[in-house]
């Protein structure tokens, strides 16, 4: 008998410790080895205590003077140092600090290597990310970037390195941030690399939409007449950021394609068509105090951490605020004593597919132009936290990697030509690294040639008065039309012929008008010499323009009222027709309560509005019943559905047109019926609802911030903050103002800004998401923008660290 | 006395050995003191070892949640659908079972050489 409870004893006890040592995967989810995880000294506890204390003194041999950094009671650092190359050290050291982990799960993201992490469900992601080329082309740009920058640049890409290295040097196990133990790893030494890694990342965000495949098969089984109406290249209603005073744009020569031109391949994930942003500058002559003030607010996916990273650097050359990546060193996005600057996306396509021309068999060598070439090919190895490596062969080619490839057709392979895989012919990152030292005007501009990727409208404004607006980056030379569709074949022709030159990219400086303002619309009127298409806003450039064009003794609170601005054209463009057209004789009082709502809405997005959920869901109704058709066909092929605004264009101008027709039914609907049948479903979706106390636009369109696991318990879900995608207020799901900043030049300047997170990216402190519940009140932070070390204005209390030279 | 010693070494294991080697050697560790300073019977020994690591890790990570305001204790409680506090228990209950079981182990063992 004892032998046996022994025996069960033993047995249990061995078993329940081998248990608790490893990493357990759970429905496909891994659980931390837990006899880790659990102990209290150097498990998830001990986050919740601070590795680094106030007042401690660090010794380093890459610093060549002392550095002093003072932290706000936000979190946010301002490093004081004697030059650039020890500031940026320190800032990578301060960086990691607080980000770690997201520092290497972005760069990985990059890469193609979260299988490594977070096991076969990241495959998917890592695959297609090896396919383009990140990791490839990546460490091409950093040879470049080396073969590029100046000694002096260099350095701060190697000094920010080492400094996130230092920091990861004296981190003790029990210290690795949260996640690593959650996901059970160790961290990985910063390479250049990953700077570079993250820049592709922010450019696959930013510039990786396009649409060749879709488009093609559009054309190819619409015809061309169909397709022009469908989907035509010009909103005639835009409004550029460089406007001309004619607005008449001629859409360009379609391609003749038959049904054999179809391709039968899948689409991959595209970025997020939210991806945006707005800024502006106004003129003194426009503002109360007579400074020029300047305004950004940049859309991206809002996560926790938060993707932007809140910084001051002052340096006797350099005094600088603002936020950037953290991983890339510098500041992206802010103001130094002279001048503020700030980006929107440009979103021009800068992808084209061409089918490849295979040699051989065995597919090893093409053609291309005249000569016969071997295509590279790289056996790529995918880690796989778990389970055996997936190995792939990626083929590149002279211009790209062969993105698509047939089983049973291999002339119907393609080729990808993303800009983002060019090699660069000037170190990129240098542009901000000017930029945080620049004084003027004419520094601005110096500082923008040798911008590339991703390609961004960066605006201006310095406290001797001027505002300037740049389209910013390399932008390939086309043929009107080129690159809308898959070219069949690689030819002199329809190769990108160099890049439009920088003194021809669309620039506005000081204009009449007073004000320069972007939000994602098309760059330039119709007289602009060269083509380009692209994915542009079509409501918040235009609303923009009006706004600002109506405002006078503008102050600061103007401005923050403005980013907050839910307004949004679309209910304008469309309301009044679906009201006018719809019939209400037999409604009963509930429709009729309804459209009550709808006729007295002024068209802000507010969250306690009922208004705005009824529109919102009568036009996605709506919009669904109108392309049945485009829904057929994406069951066999890659395609997408019209615009939303030339679906409007089409109910409004068009509403016979035989699409609006729907297929499975014998009569022969309009516009007019559909728009009636969208009511109906939309008040059989609401009518239980639309009573309920909580029951509104907040609730409906609520935003989720998500940690970057996506796990609920480290995101704060559900908040009700209103706005709208095609409001200036651009929220639309985790996306949305990801910082909000307003500067206000003058003899030193003032400047405000809030993001949805908070400094620390550690889960256990008080700055993981302390902005979040003030941005979300459209709220703002005065931003700390010290003169000096002993500058004290701010009634702070800071905490203090030291780096020494050692 | 047996009982006053046995307390302090588990006690003292469960502070010490994770904060300075690994910490799956409290098991063997647990399981010799079950053996060599045996307490009354096998489930004595359980029980004993039980609440002193109950204790023990309970108390540590109750001070650390406190000093924390509970903030990552709430957050990485919501992972397993607990409280905050619920996860201090539960930090206490791991520690306990693991601490008593390697002590009913060695207890155990010893039964079979008497």
């Amino acid at each position: 008998m004892k032998y046996i409870k022994s025996t069960i004893l033993t047995a249990l006890t061995f078993g329940l410790f081998v248990l608790c040592s490893k990493p357990l995967t759970i429905g496909g989810n891994t659980l931390p080895a837990l006899g880790q995880f659990f102990n209290p000294f150097e498990g998830f506890w001990a986050n919740t205590q601070e590795s680094i204390e106030s007042g401690a003194v660090f010794n380093f041999d890459n610093l060549s003077a002392e550095v002093q950094v003072k932290t706000d009671e936000r979190g946010v650092p301002h490093i004081f140092a004697q030059n650039m190359s020890d500031a940026l050290f320190v800032q990578g050291f301060i960086t990691a600090k607080d980000r770690l982990w997201q520092m290497e799960i972005t760069q990985r993201s990059a890469a193609g290597k979260l299988a490594e992490v977070f096991g076969e469900r990241a495959l998917a992601s890592d695959t297609h990310n090896r396919r383009l080329g990140n990791l490839h082309y990546a460490k091409k740009r950093l040879v470049k970037w080396h073969e590029l920058a100046s000694e002096e640049s260099k350095s701060y890409l190697e000094q920010y390195a080492k400094g996130v290295n230092a920091y990861i040097n004296q981190l003790d196990p029990k210290d690795f941030p949260f996640e690593y133990k959650l996901f059970n790893h160790s961290p990985v030494e910063f390479e250049q690399l990953h700077s570079t890694l993250i820049v592709t990342k922010m450019a696959q965000r930013l510039c990786g939409r396009e649409e060749d495949l879709e488009s093609t098969n559009l054309l190819a089984i619409l015809g061309p007449e169909l397709f022009q109406t469908l989907y035509p290249e010009f909103d005639p209603n835009q409004s550029p950021i460089i406007a001309d005073s004619n607005q008449t744009f001629y859409e360009t020569p379609l391609p003749i394609l038959d049904e054999e031109d179809t391709y039968s391949y899948q689409a991959y994930e595209k970025p997020n068509p939210s991806n945006g942003s707005n800024n502006w500058a106004v003129s003194g002559s426009k503002t109360k105090s007579g400074n020029p003030i300047l305004c950004n607010d940049p859309h991206l996916g809002m996560t926790l951490p938060s993707v932007w990273y809140e910084i001051q650097i002052h340096t006797p050359e350099v005094n600088v605020y603002g936020v950037t990546l953290p991983g890339i060193p510098g500041v992206i996005i802010g103001f130094n004593e002279d001048i503020a600057w700030g980006v929107t996306n440009v979103s021009h396509d800068v992808t084209d597919f061409y089918e490849i021309n295979w040699l051989d068999e065995a597919k090893t060598t093409y053609q291309y132009l005249d000569e016969i070439k071997q295509v590279e090919s790289v056996q790529d190895t995918i880690w796989i936290a778990g389970q055996d490596p997936f190995i792939q062969t990626l083929k590149i080619t002279e211009i790209g990697p062969v993105m698509f490839e047939s089983d049973h057709a291999s002339d119907q392979d393609l080729i990808m030509r993303w800009l983002v895989n060019e090699m660069p012919q000037t170190f990129e990152l240098s542009t901000f690294l000017d930029l945080c030292k620049a004084k003027n005007y004419e520094d601005y501009r110096a500082a923008l040639r040798s911008y590339s990727i991703p390609a961004q409208n960066i605006v201006f404004a310095d406290k001797h008065g001027d505002i300037a607006l740049t389209v910013t980056g390399k932008f390939p030379l086309k043929e009107a039309g080129q690159g809308r569709f898959i070219h069949k074949s690689l030819t002199a022709d329809n190769l990108w012929k160099g890049f439009i030159p920088f003194d021809s990219l669309p620039h506005a400086y000081n204009p009449e008008q007073a004000f320069v303002c972007s939000a994602n619309q098309r760059s330039t009127g119709p007289n602009y010499p060269f083509y380009y298409n692209g994915f542009f806003d079509h409501y918040r450039g235009r609303i923009l323009n009006q706004k600002l064009a109506a405002m006078d003794n503008i102050t600061v609170e103007d401005m923050k009222q403005l980013q907050n601005d839910e307004e949004s054209l679309i209910a304008q463009d469309l309301l009044p027709t679906l009201l006018d057209r719809l019939n209400q004789a037999d409604f009963n009082s509930a429709q009729k309560g309804m459209i009550e709502h709808l006729q007295n809405w002024n068209g802000y997005y507010t969250k306690e509005d009922i208004a705005p959920v009824i529109f919102s869901k009568w036009w996605g109704n709506l919009y669904q019943l109108c392309w049945d058709e485009i829904e057929t066909l994406q069951q066999d092929y890659a395609v997408n559905k019209p615009a939303s605004w030339n679906t409007i264009a089409l109910i409004k101008d068009q509403p016979t047109h035989p699409y609006f027709d729907i297929m499975e039914t014998p009569e022969k609907e309009t516009a007019d019926e559909l728009i009636n049948q969208a009511f109906e479903k939309t008040y059989t979706e609401l009518k239980d609802k639309i009573n309920l106390e909580h029951y509104n636009w907040g609730y409906y369109w609520s935003t989720d911030i998500q940690h970057l696991s996506k796990l609920p318990a480290l995101s704060r879900n559900g908040l009700e903050v209103g706005g709208y995608m095609h409001a200036l207020k651009a929220i639309r799901g985790s996306h949305g103002p990801s910082w909000r900043m307003i500067v206000e030049l003058g003899d030193y300047p003032k400047a405000y800004g809030v993001y949805p997170g908070g400094q620390s990216g550690n889960p256990a402190s008080p700055l993981y998401d302390s902005n979040l519940d003030a941005w979300a009140a459209g709220e703002y932070f005065e931003l700390q923008f010290l003169k000096g070390l002993d500058d004290n204005r701010f009634k702070t209390d800071y905490s203090t660290l030291t780096f020494k030279k050692s | 006395m047996k009982i006053i010693l046995h307390i302090t070494l588990i006690a003292l294991t469960l502070f010490f050995v994770p904060q300075y080697t690994i910490w799956w050697y409290i098991g063997p560790i647990a399981a010799l003191v079950g053996f060599f300073i045996p307490y009354g019977k096998t489930f004595s020994s359980f029980l004993i070892s039980f609440l002193i690591s109950f204790i023990v890790w309970g108390i540590s990570t109750g001070i650390l949640a406190n000093q924390n305001d509970m903030i990552l204790a709430d957050r990485v409680g919501n992972i397993f659908g607990v409280s905050g506090f619920g996860l201090v228990l539960i930090t206490g209950l791991f520690a306990g079972l693991l601490t008593g079981l390697a002590s009913a182990s060695g207890h155990s063992l010893r039964q079979l050489f008497k």
